[in-house]
């Protein structure tokens, strides 16, 4: 709960930017140097951000991607998947996505022993097979639908030689998540599908007028079930992902 | 080591390029032959007509009769004349010779057992726009009545793993950063416009945890990026991601271990003095 308290300060702090810099245009007297740009005389005929080389109202984006979980305790996830996005309008775009999960034991599980009579005695790295069904966390299958809101488009100079346009997006949807969760019969696990949440952050860098790189920041929050049956547990599992992404058609036109 | 000795090396190595930025001057895509180019054709310009109309000849006589020449095409040279608008601009917000203090907070994102929330106040003086020397003060305390905060999982590794978790207790840490920021760009939201920059940080500095009263102060090194988004000549969002490294023995083991804390955080900066210098460049 905490996380999302953060998350939602953060968004605050987003949201209030274009407040602070709306409010500059009341001030009497000199223009202060960030706030010239919007108040200058080719306001009204230049975009704020000129020469905008990418537009994705219209088009399809496809988009193929590995990620990979953090802050695992018992497994870590490496996905591969694919999500097709269109976008209806320059800034918002809805979604369908699909991640094929390979879990495997994290670095941070371990199995102790304490008990001479059951084996050495200390700690190691368990096994795949001692987890499966009884560390939560083996998550197989995502998929889901999802919007995407991106408010921010910009450009970076880099060295003052070259230029870097990105854009940087927020999402949000619903998810069925498929895992392995302990059986009812108490022996290896069985597979359960739940429904969960996701929402993130992203950044699409514009290599050319149809692909993009991209890098994304998913928080995944699910319902989860957990030993001693019938017991849920609400988890949250963060993915970074980062990809490729076709705009289709590959041509646009600038309005 | 070899991270802070790279760190070193590229900051070294791209500083100086930092420190030879004119002030003021921004950026400009037309190079500078086209620029001398411009002049003479300004000079040109200047000059009475009558200097530059020849006198009547027979060449010119025969020349009258000949068609009329096409009108000039425009040329690469015209079309940069006329291109007033840069891609991006020349920078209308400067830093150099500014201070920065930056309140913020920061939660962990890479312990899968116990979480971490700090509050942060860093201040910064900018050697050169693009060069800043940096010093941080986290304090780990502020949130509730612990320093860290076990979740679920604690429980299942303890119970159905029989878990031995020896973990790291950071309470407070104050550092002391290079950081330098070669992207600087803007981005239009809302029909707004906020200029941004990112940055990488470097530098070194001590972490006390809860086992410091028996071993003392534990040194650190810390490794970040972060991006700042400007509101208004004094005013900035900031949000950086940064690992600081030490090595810690936590309680209840006699083992030193490497312990790497992963903070994600966003904050605001304030400049001092409030105007930017960039005013005076024009």
């Amino acid at each position: 709960m905490r996380a999302h308290r953060w998350a939602v300060l953060s968004v605050g702090l987003f949201s209030s930017l274009p407040v602070f810099a709306q409010s500059s245009e009341d001030e009497a007297g000199d223009v202060a140097e960030v706030d010239k740009d919007r108040v200058g005389p080719l306001r009204e005929r230049i975009p704020p951000v000129s020469g905008h080389l990418f537009r994705k109202k219209g088009r399809f984006e496809l988009s193929p991607s590995a990620s990979l979980s953090i802050k695992d305790a018992f497994f870590t996830k490496y996905m591969l998947g694919v999500a097709l996005t269109y976008h209806a309008w320059e800034t918002f775009g809805i979604g369908a996505h699909f991640t094929y999960a390979f879990p495997v034991v994290a670095g941070a599980a371990q199995v102790c022993n304490s008990d001479p009579t059951a084996g050495p005695v200390g700690c190691r790295s368990p096994t795949m097979t001692e987890l499966d069904g009884r560390a939560p966390g083996q998550i197989n299958l995502i998929g889901g639908l999802e919007g995407q809101w991106a408010p921010l488009y910009g450009k970076f100079s880099l060295f003052a030689e070259s230029f870097i346009h990105f854009d940087i997006y927020a999402l949000g949807g619903v998810a069925l998540v498929r895992y392995a969760g302990p059986a009812a019969s108490g022996l290896g696990s069985s597979t359960d599908t739940t429904v969960g949440g996701n929402a993130g952050v992203g950044m699409r860098v514009f290599l050319n007028r149809w692909l993009t790189l991209r890098a994304e920041l998913r928080d995944l929050v699910y319902r989860e079930n957990v030993l001693p049956l019938p017991a849920t547990q609400l988890r949250q599992q963060i993915f970074f992902e980062l990809g490729f992404s076709m705009f289709i058609p590959s041509v646009f036109t600038d309005q | 080591m070899t991270r802070i000795s790279a760190a070193a090396l590229v900051l070294l190595l791209f500083g100086g390029r930092a420190l030879a930025q004119k002030e003021g001057l921004g950026l400009d895509l037309t190079d500078d032959a086209k620029k001398d180019e411009q002049k003479k054709d300004e000079q040109k310009k200047d000059e009475p007509q009558e200097a530059a109309k020849p006198e009547p000849s027979k060449a010119s006589a025969v020349a009258d009769k000949q068609p009329p020449a096409p009108p000039p095409t425009l040329g690469e040279r015209e079309i940069i004349q006329e291109d007033r608008v840069k891609s991006v601009q020349r920078k209308v917000y400067l830093k150099k010779h500014r201070f920065e203090l930056a309140p913020s907070v920061s939660t962990s994102i890479n312990d899968p057992y116990y979480s971490k929330y700090a509050v942060n106040i860093r201040g910064g003086f900018y050697l050169a726009d693009t060069l800043a020397v940096a010093a941080r003060f986290s304090w780990l305390g502020a949130f509730g009545t612990g320093y860290v905060y076990p979740n679920d999982d604690v429980r299942t590794a303890k119970r159905d793993f029989q878990s031995r978790i020896f973990y790291s207790v950071p309470q407070w840490m104050t550092m002391g950063d290079l950081e330098w920021s070669p992207l600087y760009g803007k981005v239009a939201i809302f029909n707004s416009i906020l200029h941004i920059d990112a940055y990488l940080l470097g530098g070194a500095g001590v972490v006390q945890t809860e086992t410091s009263a028996q071993r003392g102060l534990n040194p650190a090194v810390d490794l970040g990026i972060g991006m700042r988004f400007v509101a208004k000549d004094y005013l900035a969002v900031n949000v950086a991601l940064i690992n600081t490294t030490y090595v810690d023995q936590p309680a209840g083991t006699t083992k030193g271990a490497t312990q790497n804390l992963m903070m994600l955080g966003a904050g605001i900066s304030v400049f001092l003095p409030f105007r930017s210098t960039g005013r005076e460049a024009e």
